[in-house]
């Protein structure tokens, strides 16, 4: 029962949305007259409702969390959480299952760094549920199997069939059939593809044997040198030999998904219009790990606009450096050159380029217009 | 949301489900029945008749009732299926355009996709009268070792019947859902499916509300019809022996016999004993009847389809080992289709698994209720249901002579993708084509072809030098796609196989519309039988009238019998056109009796 004399207020913390049961008109009308500083007597008599009715409303409301009363102790109906729950802004139905624990990877949710254009794209799919494909899908190619799957190896086959049972349920792309959901779609796809792989491998003792074998020895050439590395097994397994590939330890494993994530946050910060993060994420990036195309990314990204051609002039000289064939990278740096105005410095560079490739037409016509123009 | 009908389209019977309310049921049609026979007929007038209907004339309309046209669907016309059925179908089968089939009934020839359309049509039109709204979606059910072109086909079948099939499954998947659906199971079973047409085992591992298809496996062309066919011949041979006439050479008599030997077949799965009694099954050209009068036993039939079983049971075996499973490992058996009531076939499966089949589920139902429950999985995201399918069929591409190499082993879930790369064979090669085929045989020509296309403008090269990657993929809607890539110019062909279909879009567009005038027209007949109904309904009104006017008339008796010559002259009119007037002209007579009728009845009241 309610004390009259309280004052009933809104809780913002509370979506209606979010709500499993949707409060009726009566209910909704009498929550929009709640202000904070209205008794529950005098709502009572402003209701239109009626005494009875409008105790009754206001007990509902206080029960689902809506409205807090002071004095009165709100008896949930139910075990769902929701209802007295702040809940994100997402579509309940996307949250059928309880979501999945990602803590088990190398950047889980928490502290991974979400490109926010994907978080705010308009397709109908809940922001728990992005942020799991966004960061799944990210670490696809730095996990193995059995981290994959968040099991130890040596897990038996019951462990593997739930764990790919729970992955199964949760990125099926039949859980958004006929939704267009933009690049979400081809995420949720990939993700499955590496599902039924990696449960391909692990649930067959033959492949499962093979593959635990090249993982041991890719682990002990790093670790203790040539102990086991000397008598690796010839991989002869197709996808075997792919999911080692270039992964081989957990320390390069972090590092380029690192790499991969500053990366993708020096784009998102470029497409916001911030230069200065956008160039400080990708020298952080190339730190890590010297990708030719990675810098000429850079360089052409930093580029479009005028007060970073000094920063592009940089990455394009970095791409070269560490690629020092790189065609592209150097036509873009003749690029940036004749928009600073230095013509005899873009000449020599586009002369490398004719060195490099003597039948570049590109190049080749810029060298006439600049000698034309030189003249 | 949207209700999606699930379709059971099964080569004897058909039948249709929906989930309501979370709770799957099977809709009955008008008659009743759970199922529909899955047989169209064109009577002498051109109309369509389907299921029931259709089976009740098929003794004395053989030649245009189609039936098991399931075994036809998606087939090539020089195909030993096809062969089979043109010798043991009365109906008439003939080449289509595209190597296909068609059936010609009456003057017309119909492809099978719009065989089963139409039956297709009957079933949306049993759940339509259920559900009091047109269904627009359906799950439709195939038997899992349908190839694609036959998946194509019965995807076409719902476009002419203006269905829109969101997924075609596979038959013992379908029963599985049925099985696990609602609660909380945990096991690998094995779903033994053997039904008029078909053969099919499946093997699939239940947890938390996903059904994952481990193996599956079968034979198109082994089933129910194959067990009527034995006794046929056995019935056949025997009244051969006695007469020295074949009895499958007797269109009429023919059609007895498979009556009887699908009747005995059946009640030989309860009793011991069947008696056969076809009196006037022939009449010689002296005149005189012949009668067959014999008895079948249970024996006698298990003995004339013991290999059929044994087929079956090879076929699990093979699944089994296929799938590194054991019978210990298989926690339930599921039997589906009319025929695993043969107590003989329950008996070779409990003996083949070591351990009694679950009756849990109802052999004809079962496959209904899980499409049903697919298409509610489908389109409702809390439905805590996940199907994990498998193609059916290995899927690679033609290699130098002749030679075939898989990219999708059988048995892989999809939706899934595969990439290899492979190298020219000639000098100076500079295009390759890409034959795309499904099928296990090492030799390409002995798989299915799905589709070709040529990637050209390679550089010039020595052989082996040029690389191609080739890449399969299969969506979770079956669908495959294949690309080819140059990977020294990254130049790119690709195609998506669904253009297996038999049918162009042009034809099926044809079909579509060709389907929908029927169906205007037999409205339009209904309609103009309503209008008849009602004016003969007058016309018996007013020359009633006419007989007693002189003893009720209490009007003028001059002005009554002007008008009742009047009536009478309207009636004349109305009965010399009644029998050829189209509809409007109909509506046109049936007013006028209208006025007249009123008319009259005014004079003889004297008002």
């Amino acid at each position: 029962m309610f004390d009259e004399t309280a004052t009933p207020s809104q809780n913002p913390d509370v979506d209606v949305e979010s709500l499993s049961e949707t409060p009726s008109s009566d209910e909704f009308f009498l929550y929009s007259r709640i202000d904070g500083q209205t008794t529950v007597k005098e709502l009572c008599t402003r209701s239109g409702l009626g005494r009875d009715a409008t105790i009754e409303a206001l007990e509902r409301l206080a029960d689902v969390g809506l409205v807090e009363v002071p004095g009165y102790e709100p008896q949930p109906s139910g075990p769902d959480e929701s209802r007295s729950q702040p809940v994100d802004e997402e579509d309940s139905a996307d949250e059928s299952g309880d979501g999945l624990d990602l803590s088990y990877l190398p950047t889980p949710p928490e502290s991974f760094d979400f490109p926010e254009d994907l978080l705010d794209l308009d397709v109908p799919l809940g922001d728990r549920k992005r942020r799991e494909v966004i960061c799944i899908h990210d670490h696809l190619d730095d996990l193995d199997h059995f981290e994959f799957f968040g099991v130890g190896r040596d897990a038996d086959r019951g462990e593997i069939k739930r764990a790919y049972f729970k992955l199964s349920k949760r990125f099926h792309p039949d859980k958004h059939f006929r939704k267009e959901l933009g690049p979400y779609n081809d995420m949720l796809e990939r993700i499955f593809q590496q599902i039924t792989k990696a449960h391909r491998i692990l649930s067959d003792p033959k492949r499962r044997q093979t593959y635990e074998a090249s993982l041991e020895d890719a682990g002990s050439e790093e670790t203790s040198g040539s102990e086991h590395g000397a008598g690796a097994t010839p991989m002869s397994h197709d996808e075997v030999e792919s999911d080692t590939a270039g992964a081989s330890d957990s320390g390069t494993k972090k590092r380029n998904a690192a790499f991969a994530q500053l990366v993708r946050r020096a784009k998102s910060s470029a497409r916001s219009g911030d230069y200065e993060e956008t160039t400080e994420h990708f020298r952080k990036a190339l730190s890590l790990k010297r990708d030719a195309d990675v810098a000429l990314q850079a360089a052409q990204l930093l580029k479009q606009t005028r007060q970073h051609r000094e920063e592009a002039l940089l990455f394009a000289r970095a791409a070269i450096r560490i690629d020092d064939d790189h065609v592209e990278a150097r036509m873009l740096l003749g690029d940036v050159l004749e928009e600073m105005g230095r013509t005899e410095e873009a000449m020599a560079v586009y002369r490398e380029v004719r060195q490099l490739d003597k039948d570049h037409r590109a190049a080749s016509r810029r060298l006439d217009t600049l000698t034309d123009t030189s003249h | 949301m949207e209700t999606v009908i699930g379709i059971d389209l099964g080569t004897t019977n058909s039948c249709v489900a929906v989930v309501e309310a979370g709770t799957p049921k099977v809709i009955p049609n008008k008659g009743g029945y759970k199922t529909t026979p899955s047989i169209v007929a064109v009577t002498e007038s051109g109309r369509r008749l389907v299921g029931q209907m259709a089976k009740r004339q098929a003794i004395t309309n053989a030649k245009h009732t189609v039936y098991a046209s399931k075994r036809l669907i998606g087939r090539k016309w020089g195909s030993s299926a096809v062969r089979h059925c043109i010798e043991t179908c009365p109906y008439e089968i003939v080449p289509g355009p595209h190597d296909d089939v068609r059936v010609r009934l009456r003057d017309k020839e119909y492809s099978l996709p719009e065989i089963s359309s139409i039956i297709l049509q009957e079933m949306k039109l049993v759940a339509e009268e259920y559900l009091e709204e047109e269904p627009q979606k359906a799950v439709v059910t195939v038997p899992a070792y349908f190839t694609d072109s036959q998946r194509q086909a019965t995807k076409d079948a719902g476009k002419i019947a203006g269905l829109d099939i969101i997924r075609i499954i596979n038959e013992p998947t379908a029963a599985a859902l049925a099985y696990g659906f609602g609660e909380d199971v945990d096991k690998t079973v094995a779903i033994y499916d053997l039904g008029g047409g078909t053969f099919d085992i499946s093997l699939l591992d239940i947890g938390s509300g996903v059904f994952d298809v481990l193996s599956t496996a079968g034979d198109t062309f082994l089933g129910g019809e194959d067990f009527d066919a034995r006794i046929i011949e056995y019935l056949a041979y025997e009244f051969a022996r006695d007469h020295e006439i074949d009895l499958r050479k007797d269109e009429m008599a023919l059609q007895r016999l498979r009556d009887a030997a699908e009747k005995a077949k059946m009640q030989l799965s309860s009793v011991e004993e069947s008696e056969i009694s076809l009196p006037f099954l022939f009449t010689q050209d002296d005149g005189e009847a012949l009668h067959l009068q014999t008895t079948l036993t249970r024996e006698k039939l298990e003995e004339l389809v013991a290999d059929l079983i044994q087929r079956t049971i090879k076929i699990c075996d093979a699944t089994l080992q296929e799938a590194g499973l054991t019978n210990d490992d298989i926690d339930d058996v599921i039997l589906v289709g009319g025929m695993t009531r043969m107590p003989r076939i329950q008996q070779e499966v409990a003996d083949f698994f070591e351990k009694s089949p679950s009756k849990k589920v109802h052999p004809d139902e079962v496959v209904g209720i899980g499409a049903a429950i697919q298409g509610s999985a489908l389109m409702d995201e809390d439905e805590d249901v996940l199907l994990l399918d498998v193609t059916p069929h290995s899927l690679g591409i033609m290699v130098h002579g002749g030679g075939y190499e898989k990219l999708i082993e059988a048995n892989s879930t999809i939706p899934t993708a595969e990439s290899h790369i492979f190298t020219t064979v000639r000098d100076n090669q500079t295009s390759v084509k890409i034959v795309v085929l499904q099928g296990e045989s090492e030799r390409a020509e002995e798989n299915e072809l799905l589709g070709e296309f040529v990637l050209s403008g390679l550089r010039s090269a020595p052989a082996g030098e040029v690389e191609i990657e080739v890449e399969f993929s299969i969506s979770a809607d079956g669908i495959v796609s294949v690309s080819a890539t140059d990977l020294e110019t990254g130049k790119e062909q690709s195609i998506t196989v669904t253009a297996s279909s038999d049918l162009t879009d042009e034809e099926i567009d044809r079909m579509i519309q060709e389907n929908e005038d029927y169906l205007m027209e037999v409205k339009r007949g209904e309609e103009a039988e309503q209008q008849r109904t009602k004016i003969r309904k007058m016309i018996r009104n007013i020359e009633k009238l006419v007989q007693r006017a002189d003893s009720t008339a209490s009007g003028d008796p001059e002005l009554v019998t002007q008008a009742g010559e009047r009536a009478s002259d309207v009636v004349e009119q109305a009965e010399e056109n009644i029998e050829d007037a189209d509809i409007e002209e109909l509506k046109a007579i049936s007013e006028r009796l209208e006025r007249a009728l009123e008319a009259y009845k005014g004079v003889l009241q004297g008002t």
